[in-house]
């Protein structure tokens, strides 16, 4: 027979609305494994701007592709609680909880029932790609948590809220001034009040102004000499409806049916979505969800390739009201017939999501050899940008880069190296600065160039080394050689 | 381009990852409209098919995963 301690628990545990069990549930999912996965390249370049003092973090944003939000974001927090995994991913985390109560809001605003909206939140709480953004030190929640508050602030004229959203987004990354221009363009067309909004938007513009005068302008300058995005092509075009829903940590084997299964009820999802969709609130809520793409592959085709699926995240988080309502939709019969496929497909992306084929590189375990057998007189030695910025957490000592490295994607400018302090040396003046042996870090893979690619096999051909990891994949190889400085061409 | 002489290596592996997506939308396309237009056209056949539908789904789901295992 139950206390009456233990029915005041059960009394109590009842009245905890449904949508707290779901947002308990997505932080669960996000901070179990926090910190298990090292940093990869932008999450190791985060830490690196965030680390330094403010003129030169300044510097550095201004030669890099994003704005300036976010690093400043890192930048208090490391000072606040460190630089360690967990410490550089538990904003987004935060942030990923966040975006599912927002979503939860969003449908019940947008009129939808109850139990729609807490699908629409349970769906974003497990979705692999929202998972894996919020457990990634980059500005891509942020990013979408602020979409979600514009168009959530638009629905309920909200101004004041709207243009801070607003300033969020388009500081936060630079795509997502693309999301102000297409919420705040239906704003202005559909609200009732169009002079606020009018207002609001103009704030907007006059606060982005600065970013885009000092830093945007001279960005967009050093990307026009790179290839940072490939060519669009219709399948790449439709690729974020699968990889920033069902994330792209599957193995070959489960690609087809997960992703077809995403795309499926994202069709279905819109298909019976249409109703609500034509009012304005739902038009201003399409803004959202499919004016960014459109964007995107337009500026694509007209001027040049700026269609990154990361930046579609918050538009994947906004397609989960629309995978809700298309399984509401359905007779009951239909319903569980969807569910034996959809439950699956989603228990299947969460799993890989935890146990990946496609993980983040394990660069402790890489350059754990190099750690163990350092002695006095040794010296690493970066080829490319990329590994120096991969082992910039894990490596625990000196090294240099090669003066002449650089990156594809133009994100590293040497505006950004000077500021970051990289210490650059050309390889044959090791041996007169004193150094006896170099750990040479090389990579080749598609972002390396050809002077990188002269310089290993230069290395290669005129000194004596001995391998300590090398490995090589479909299209990328990388290893880690200790090189006898006094051997140049004794052999 | 010319400087960074792997480039189109990569290139080649997203006009693979490219074609597959455009297979995956073809194939979820041509499974929702089978599915609802048999719904309207021969509504009897319903429930018949949604059974095909799942056997299907899983099927190939198995057969895909032993095929790109053995290869």
């Amino acid at each position: 027979m139950a206390t009456n301690a233990q029915i005041l628990v059960k009394a109590r545990i009842g009245t905890i609305p449904g949508i707290a069990w779901i947002i308990g549930l997505a932080g669960i999912l996000r901070f179990v494994n926090l910190g298990q996965e090292n940093l990869w390249y932008d999450e190791s370049f985060t830490l690196l701007l965030a680390r330094l003092p403010l003129g030169n973090l300044l510097t550095a944003i201004r030669g890099d592709v994003h704005p300036p939000l976010w690093y400043f974001v890192e930048a208090v927090n490391i000072r606040l609680f460190g630089t360690s995994e967990i410490a550089l991913r538990w904003p987004s985390a935060l942030l990923g909880c966040l975006a599912v109560w927002q979503i939860y809001r969003l449908s019940l605003r947008l009129g939808l029932a109850e139990r729609i909206a807490k699908t629409a939140g349970l769906f974003c709480a497990i979705l692999p790609a929202m998972l894996y953004y919020s457990q990634e030190a980059r500005m891509y929640m942020l990013l979408t948590c602020a979409v979600l508050w514009m168009i959530q602030s638009a629905l309920d004229e909200r101004w004041y809220q709207f243009e801070l959203a607003g300033i969020i987004a388009a500081y936060s990354q630079n795509l997502g001034l693309a999301y102000v221009a297409c919420i705040g363009l239906a704003t202005l067309i559909l609200s009732r009040r169009r002079l606020p909004a009018f207002i609001a938007l103009g704030c907007i513009g006059i606060a982005w102004l600065p970013w885009a005068v000092w830093g945007l302008s001279h960005q967009i300058a050093n990307m026009s000499q790179g290839f940072w995005m490939a060519p669009l092509t219709l399948g790449g075009a439709l690729w974020p409806l699968t990889s920033v829903t069902m994330g792209w940590r599957l193995g070959d084997q489960l690609q087809l049916h997960i992703y077809a299964t995403s795309v499926a009820l994202s069709l279905w999802g819109l298909y019976r979505s249409w109703g609500w969709l034509r009012s304005k609130a739902g038009l201003i809520y399409l803004a959202g969800l499919l004016g960014m793409p459109l964007v995107l592959a337009l500026v694509s085709v007209l001027w040049r390739d700026i269609y990154l699926h990361r930046a579609l995240l918050p538009s994947a988080a906004l397609l989960m009201i629309p995978w809700a309502y298309g399984l509401d939709s359905l007779g009951k019969a239909n319903r569980r017939v969807a569910l034996v496929v959809v439950a699956p497909a989603l228990a299947i992306g969460v799993l890989a999501h935890y146990f990946p084929t496609h993980s983040r590189s394990d660069i402790a375990s890489w350059v754990q050899p190099v750690n163990q057998e350092w002695r006095q007189g040794d010296i690493a030695y970066h080829v490319a940008i990329d590994s120096c910025i991969l082992s910039q957490s894990y490596l625990k000592h000196p090294y240099y880069l090669l003066p002449e490295s650089s990156d594809l994607s133009q994100s590293l400018t040497d505006e950004t190296k000077h500021a970051v302090g990289f210490p650059m040396a050309p390889f044959d003046s090791l041996l007169t600065q004193g150094y006896q042996r170099a750990y040479f870090f090389w990579i080749d893979s598609p972002m390396v160039s050809q002077k990188e690619l002269n310089e290993i096999a230069r290395i290669k051909d005129h000194y004596w080394y001995k391998v300590i990891q090398e490995s090589r994949g479909q299209i990328v190889g990388s290893g880690i050689w200790l090189v006898d400085l006094n051997s140049k061409d004794v052999f | 381009m010319a400087n960074y002489p792997n480039y189109q290596k990569w290139l080649d592996v997203l006009s693979q990852r490219d074609a597959g997506t455009l297979l995956v939308c073809l194939s979820a396309l041509i499974a929702i409209s089978l599915l609802w237009n048999i719904r309207y056209l021969a509504p009897r056949f319903l429930p018949i098919a949604r059974t095909i539908a799942v056997a299907g789904y899983f099927g190939t789901f198995a057969l895909a995963i032993l095929l790109i295992k053995a290869s």
